[in-house]
């Protein structure tokens, strides 16, 4: 993996966040997306898109992972390599368990999900009863060559 | 963030500026409560400086057009991809009116 990343004209390390489930920290972790994202080549539009997506994950953890407790928040970016394009993604995992959206959240909620769905190219939510990780993915045209 | 309040004829705009996130939306909801409070004809809600709505902002947003009713005409300005996408992708503008300019919103009567 680290020999693939190596071709990439410019390499983007990883970025790893982990701290306390707290509204407070938030801005700042959304900061360091955006200063990421902003050196993977992804349109400033998507990088846009990613801050605000990244942040409705986070949001979501803090507002209903732990309820009255605070909890660990942990968030993963990485930039790798796939078959026919790169992949940028942003991964937000915490440890405790959502409580179950109402079945008509009415007009005032409900909007951190489908924010989080319509941003991202592509994003899956894996909730297990330890905890939930929403993995969200952007794809940029391949900058591998063969030639370089 | 921080709200600018300008006072035109009927009308009342607030120019907010920052990001509208989970800390900071309840300071957007309070200056709109307060003025609502006031029962303006019109309250314009200016984001054309904002770089961030977030859901939280979007939930204010809706809130403020409730509480407005029948007094207030709420509307909000909102261009920029940061603003116009979060409010178009929920399907917040089929709830409230949303303009491009702020000369629109206070042109539109």
């Amino acid at each position: 993996m680290n020999v693939d990343r190596n071709k990439l004209p410019e390499t983007v390390a990883d970025l790893r966040w982990r701290g306390p489930a707290v509204a407070r920290r938030l801005a700042a972790v959304r900061h360091e997306l955006v200063d990421w994202a902003s050196r993977t080549g992804l349109s400033g539009g998507d990088v846009d898109g990613l801050a605000l997506a990244g942040y409705e994950a986070m949001a979501n953890v803090v507002t209903h992972a732990y309820g009255d407790q605070i909890g660990v928040l942990d968030v993963q970016a990485t930039v790798s390599p796939d078959l026919d394009a790169v992949a940028v993604t942003v991964t937000v995992t915490d440890y405790g368990r959502w409580r179950p959206p109402p079945a008509d959240p009415g007009l005032l909620h409900g909007r951190g999900l489908p924010l989080i769905r319509h941003m991202a190219h592509t994003a899956d939510i894996f909730p297990t009863p330890h905890g939930t990780t929403v993995h969200m993915r952007w794809s940029l045209p391949h900058r591998l060559s063969t030639h370089g | 963030v921080s709200v600018v309040v300008e006072h035109h004829d009927a009308a009342v705009v607030l120019l907010v500026f920052g990001e509208i996130d989970l800390i900071t939306a309840p300071h957007l909801q309070a200056a709109i409560t307060l003025a609502l409070n006031d029962r303006p004809d019109v309250l314009v809600v200016d984001l054309t400086n904002v770089g961030l709505l977030s859901s939280a902002g979007l939930t204010v947003l809706i809130g403020a057009h409730l509480k407005a009713g029948k007094h207030t005409r709420f509307r909000v300005v909102a261009a920029g991809r940061t603003t116009f996408r979060p409010i178009t992708l929920t399907g917040v503008d089929d709830e409230i009116a949303v303009f491009g300019t702020r000369h629109e919103a206070l042109a539109a009567g």
